[in-house]
């Protein structure tokens, strides 16, 4: 049976472009030179608040980062705390290059931004392929067959740093 | 007593094996998704933890290294088991079993069938804040891990057997063909 929760017992979503909060649960596959990793993410957005767990493979917690208007917090298990303007500079913590959250919230949703190049759909008008904002986007799932159904299985790449995304559990 | 009981378990159990599920709740209580699967060891520093829902994902502890493997993402993780242990229940039922020198216990009641005890990381660097084990016939039937985060791990343990022999290659790992294999 699907990896998520059984395909047809999800609740109808709504247009993607109208989605402003959502809380999902992802393992990611983190891979580039050095220091790759398998991370478990709890991701709690809104508009401009990010609240965001990283565990290891076996649920415990390695550290949080948190967003809002104020700026940007990580606060690793030893309680190790480092603050920042923006997010994207403390998520290079993980990923050695800074990831630009807000476009990754876009991307995660199955979206684009304007600046979107070479972007190919599926019949239902799904995102399949896309260049933005210097990264490549692909989405090799989604969680049902429903045109306005969420990415399950997503992957970005930059340079050499290319990161898996497997999306088991979506709330909005 | 739950802590009589622990020590029957730590000191009478070379190996064992079980089935489990595990809930996480986050600091906002917010449960997240429930996930089970399978779990064996070999004291000390060999386990096998094994999720089969709602993905498929094995952890193998081997003594030296920590593997992890995820087929979806069709990934393997090498860690030096040191680094990557920290605060998890694996590492607790599979550590060495001077529990008594990492950790400080006390009796934490009785309830449900359970007695149980509540164990505190002596030094800071654990990672987690404290674990509850409720006990039944000396073996752990739930863990509560809660974390530095304020986020409670949650396991419930099924069929669990004390001293199995288990498959000779339960604690090797072999990365599948085609595979990212990463890490050190």
């Amino acid at each position: 049976c699907s990896p998520q929760a059984a395909k047809q017992d999800l609740p109808a979503r709504p247009q993607r472009e109208s989605i402003q909060r959502f809380s999902l649960e992802a393992r990611i596959a983190i891979r580039q030179p050095g220091s790759s990793n398998t991370i478990r993410m709890n991701w709690e957005h809104a508009h401009n608040t990010d609240l965001i767990g990283f565990a290891g493979p076996l649920g415990n917690q390695l550290a949080e980062l948190q967003r809002d208007s104020l700026g940007a917090r990580w606060i690793s298990a030893d309680g190790e705390r480092q603050e920042a303007r923006d997010a994207d500079q403390l998520l290079a913590r993980l990923t050695d290059t800074p990831l630009p959250l807000d476009s990754l919230a876009l991307w995660a949703l199955g979206r684009v931004s304007d600046r979107a190049e070479n972007v190919q759909r599926d019949p239902d008008n799904r995102l399949l392929l896309a260049t933005d904002m210097g990264w490549t986007l692909r989405i090799s799932r989604y969680e049902n067959d429903t045109p306005n159904a969420l990415p399950a299985m997503l992957e970005i790449e930059h340079d050499t740093l290319r990161i898996r995304l497997a999306i088991e559990a979506w709330q909005l | 007593s739950g802590i009589e009981q622990l020590h029957q378990f730590l000191d009478g159990s070379k190996t064992a094996k079980a089935s489990f599920t595990q809930k996480v709740i986050s600091k906002t209580g917010r449960a997240g998704q429930n996930a089970s699967g399978t779990m064996s060891f070999l004291r000390p520093g060999k386990f096998r933890w094994e999720y089969t829902k709602p993905y498929s994902q094995l952890i193998v502890a081997d003594g030296s290294k920590l593997w992890s493997y995820d087929k979806e993402l069709n990934q393997v993780v090498i860690k030096p088991m040191s680094q990557a242990l920290g605060a998890t229940p694996a590492a607790l039922l599979a550590g060495s079993n001077d529990f008594q020198k990492n950790f400080t216990l006390k009796e934490d009641g009785a309830s449900d069938g359970l007695e149980w005890v509540e164990a505190t990381p002596r030094n800071n660097e654990a990672g987690f804040e404290r674990v509850r084990i409720g006990l039944k016939a000396n073996l752990p039937q739930v863990m509560e891990v809660r974390d530095n985060f304020g986020q409670t791990t949650v396991l419930l343990f099924s069929s669990f057997e004390r001293n199995p022999t288990l498959p000779a290659d339960a604690f090797i790992f072999t990365p599948p063909k085609g595979a990212d294999v990463v890490g050190e």
